[in-house]
């Protein structure tokens, strides 16, 4: 028995070190390219480790538009995620609680996000130039909205469901109003899965590239369009872009760290009742 | 009506009983009260504004001719765009027929990797979450980025990853050169990115499943693959269909990689429906097209997910 | 230097060498390319007409019929494919302009087809690793009627213009020559930019500093001269993205074996035409008949 229990010890084991080292080498080797010189990074043999260490790439990369698009990427996500929230939880309960709309309303929620983006790239070209949005924050936190409120709205919507409702029930007949009910009691047992759906929403806003290209140009470029800037047309600068998708993977899994102990809980979606 | 709720014996079956009775009473309920209209409003009032508007705009722009660099005024056509993406493009069902063929293995393969890796990870102790979090950072780069490293990890002649093959004896593939195998690097590609969100997801939808059940059917005699059937996927059948739709709809809008590292090619391999609409909507400036194909794939996916979503209803119990 | 396209080949196919295989009396310990082509999707189409061009193609006839797949194209074609299959890098097919130049530059291929930016390139050692050892020619040409005759595909369009109502047409007229001559010394002759020499005042080898010596510089100029005269002006007619796209796919498609050349250039002929009606047929002729006086002004077409 003791023996099966070695094994089996084992063997989770080596699947774990294998994932590890399928899903991180590839990230491992974009952190080493920040640190090559341009030579190093196309010579044969593969270099893995480079000659020297020096952070020349990151202050190149942070100089140059690095900087500038840490600041706008996080000034978009941020708001972005913050909006989707505010405007997606409340409904995510709505529709757990009251079934507004039916199975429609929110089929139709999800359904937004099937639109290729690259068709809506063109309306929102132009509906952001008749406000005088073009190549500014508004557009990006603007055009996000419509692919992380769908999210928010049916992740969160999962972990309310799966929310019995006796206490909210309970706290209406002892005569609390709805919205603490929402608040107070709901909202708070749900968080975990809120939190989660933020981060994601961040995620997703942080990575996002096609609208960010299209939309904005110099006033407000976020790091994907920065990154996409150090291909040149004649000139890569490896070095460089491995420097800056190092630095935009930090925030993200800093936020990540902090909230973790949400995470893991939270991403439980908590459907199994349906 | 609530109070008397409240005074029900709380044993298991009467609290069971009295959540049923008070769900269908919920059901009945004809006056929504104003709150709940309330908490929905800015979100539907948002996501009209902004969604609705190109929607629409891209609809009404899919019965016009739009050929920008030819001329700016656009043309009334009717349905003759969508006529000619559905009967008159030879390019159009192959580029569907790519995208669906990354959809359908790209969300196979997550799931199943994904499940396998759940099950692993809840076998961990202490470290679990470390690792989650080390396993999460696929999922943390922006595509764009995967796409542009992409093309030197995957690069023949120089690439740190067939020279480690080579190292273990296996002749790496041509991955983005030769045309059998650039859209499964694509896939991999996704694989690579995604899988770890999957298996996360459902590491804790696992983690929640009730031991008692698990435990009377133990003591049943059922064996692991029964209990996984019979058990484990029906509670877990809701989360998979999320999962498995947005997986579905983000897989189909694949475009950074392959805009990255093939250009659509070799030859038409890599494709993919999404890409092909790039090209006619921001490199022909053929709007009126694009919008109408753009249509054309909405109703497609639509359709697809509504059936998916049935028949994984049905199969998973 | 190979003269034509044919001897290209031949001198490709001799200097492909597998790992273990001697070159130069060293033995490889990585295979060796005779040559290497602009083999990804978006410009591969451009080297084909690089070898079409020169055996007399362009790429529609007065009536806005499409030569595409003409015997000659299907040959030139098939010179391609050869030297896809036979002589260049397994990863052709990826190989953009990157690629392209870092097989020359790092020693991978004998002699690669590319832009007048690369030997700048190749003469600076932090980019190159074969720092004097390159040597330039005009493309090869194919022979009609006795002589050789070459064309060089060029991506045209790069205009500075001051239009009628510019509010400031003088200023305007200043920074446009500020732009294009004054500082476009600086910015054609470094190898940091991928920016060809375009004008009779930058072919001056003196300041071409990265080359070793004066008459090295000489030569590199007198290339470009030459691959200037006989430049083959891409389509510039409205629908040239749909056009070249689909060209693009037709020798993508045949590259990779999807289609054979033959196959695949009808089928492009055939888009080609579609693509005409699309646009208005009546129109595109007015225009191409334009473009083709110009071809023909500049003796690139008979």
């Amino acid at each position: 028995m003791r023996r099966r229990r070695i094994v089996e010890r084992a063997a989770t084991w080596l699947v774990v070190l294998a994932a590890l080292a399928f899903f991180l080498l590839p990230v491992i080797w974009i952190v080493l390219t920040s640190f090559k010189s341009q030579r190093e990074v196309f010579s044969y043999p593969p270099v893995f480790l480079p000659e020297q260490i020096d952070f020349r790439h990151y202050s190149a990369a942070l100089g140059g538009t690095g900087g500038k698009a840490l600041k706008d990427s996080l000034v978009v996500a941020s708001a972005n995620t913050f909006l989707s929230l505010l405007v997606g939880v409340p409904t995510a309960y709505s529709l757990s609680r009251f079934r507004v709309g039916g199975q429609h309303l929110a089929f139709w929620i999800l359904s937004i996000r099937m639109f290729p983006p690259v068709a809506s790239a063109i309306p929102l070209f132009l509906l952001f130039r008749n406000w005088q949005l073009l190549d500014t924050y508004w557009a990006l936190i603007i055009a996000y909205l419509t692919f992380n409120i769908p999210f928010v709205v049916w992740f969160v919507k999962g972990f309310f469901d799966d929310l019995p409702r006796d206490l909210e029930e309970a706290a209406l007949v002892d005569g609390a109003s709805r919205w603490k009910a929402f608040t107070g009691i709901a909202l708070r047992l749900a968080l975990p899965g809120v939190v989660t759906s933020a981060l994601l929403a961040f995620v997703f806003s942080w990575n996002e590239f096609l609208l960010a290209l299209f939309l904005t140009r110099s006033n407000v470029r976020t790091l994907p369009v920065a990154l996409s800037n150090l291909v040149g047309g004649h000139e890569i600068l490896w070095g460089q872009i491995g420097a800056l998708t190092a630095i935009a993977i930090l925030p993200v899994i800093v936020l990540a760290l902090v909230f973790q102990r949400y995470v893991v809980r939270g991403l439980t979606f908590g459907a199994i009742k349906g | 009506m609530a109070r008397a709720n409240r005074r029900e014996p709380v044993g298991g079956a009467g609290a069971a009983a009295a959540a049923a009775a008070r769900v269908p009473r919920a059901r009945h309920r004809r006056r929504l009260p104003l709150f709940a209209w309330l908490m929905v409003l800015p979100a539907v009032a948002v996501l009209l504004a902004v969604t609705v508007y190109p929607l629409v705009y891209s609809l009404r722009e899919s019965f016009y001719r739009i050929e920008l660099t030819f001329s700016p005024t656009p043309e009334w056509v009717g349905f003759k765009n969508y006529v000619d993406a559905l009967t008159n493009d030879p390019r159009f069902w192959p580029a569907m027929g790519r995208s669906l063929y990354l959809v359908a293995f790209g969300v196979a393969i997550e799931l199943t990797l994904g499940f396998g890796l759940a099950v692993v990870l809840n076998r961990l102790g202490r470290p679990r979450t470390l690792v989650t979090a080390l396993l999460l950072v696929p999922v943390m780069i922006a595509p764009v980025a995967v796409a542009i490293e992409g093309v030197v990890i995957f690069n023949n002649s120089w690439g740190p990853l067939n020279y480690l093959l080579s190292k273990i004896g296996i002749d790496g593939p041509v991955w983005l050169g030769d045309r059998s195998v650039a859209l499964n690097t694509i896939l991999l590609a996704d694989v690579w990115q995604w899988t770890p969100f999957v298996a996360i997801i459902m590491a804790a939808g696992l983690r929640t499943l009730p031991e008692e059940v698990y435990e009377a059917a133990a003591v049943d005699g059922a064996g692991r693959w029964r209990t996984f059937r019979t058990l484990t996927l029906p509670l877990l059948q809701p989360l998979i269909i999320v999962t498995v739709l947005i997986r579905a709809m983000d897989i189909f809008k694949t475009f950074d990689t392959i805009f990255v590292m093939t250009g659509g090619g070799p030859g038409s391999a890599t494709e993919t429906a999404s890409f092909y609409t790039y090209l006619q909507g921001l490199r022909f400036f053929s709007f009126g097209y694009a919008a109408a194909i753009s249509y054309i794939q909405l109703i497609i996916i639509t359709v697809i997910a509504t059936i998916l979503v049935r028949r994984m209803r049905k199969g998973l119990g | 230097m190979p003269k034509t396209w044919d001897e290209y080949l031949q001198v490709g196919q001799f200097f492909t060498r597998k790992a273990g295989e001697k070159l130069a009396g060293k033995t490889l310990t990585r295979p060796f390319y005779g040559c290497d082509e602009y083999g990804q999707r978006g410009f591969s189409w451009a080297w084909f007409v690089d070898r079409w061009a020169s055996a007399g193609g362009v790429y529609f006839d007065e009536n806005m019929k499409p030569q595409i797949d003409s015997p000659a194209a299907v040959k030139a074609l098939q010179n391609m494919v050869t030297a896809v299959k036979t002589c260049a890098p397994k990863d052709v097919l990826n190989h953009g302009y990157d690629q392209l130049r870092d097989a020359l530059l790092k020693n991978q291929a004998f002699m690669v087809v590319q832009w007048t930016d690369v030997p700048k390139k190749g003469a600076d050692p932090t980019q190159s690793d074969v720092v004097g050892k390159l040597g330039y020619a005009l493309l090869p040409g194919t022979k009609t009627g006795g002589k050789i005759v070459t064309r060089s595909m060029m991506p045209v369009g790069r205009v500075l213009a001051v239009t009628k109502n510019s509010k400031n047409p003088e200023a305007a007229y200043w920074l446009a020559k500020y732009i294009s001559d004054d500082t476009s010394k600086f910015n054609v002759s470094t190898p940091l930019t991928g920016l060809d020499p375009y004008r009779y005042s930058q072919l001056k080898p003196s300041f071409y500093k990265m080359f070793k010596s004066k008459s090295d510089a000489q030569t590199y100029l007198k290339t470009v001269e030459g691959a200037l005269t006989v430049g083959f002006p891409e389509i510039y007619i409205p629908g040239a993205a749909q056009y070249e796209d689909a060209l693009d796919l037709a020798v993508n498609k045949a590259l990779s074996g999807q289609q054979q050349p033959e196959a695949a250039l009808k089928d492009a002929a055939k888009a080609w035409d579609s693509i005409t009606e699309k646009l208005d047929r009546k129109h595109q002729t007015e225009l191409w008949r334009n473009a083709l006086k110009t071809y023909r002004e500049l003796g690139l077409v008979k």
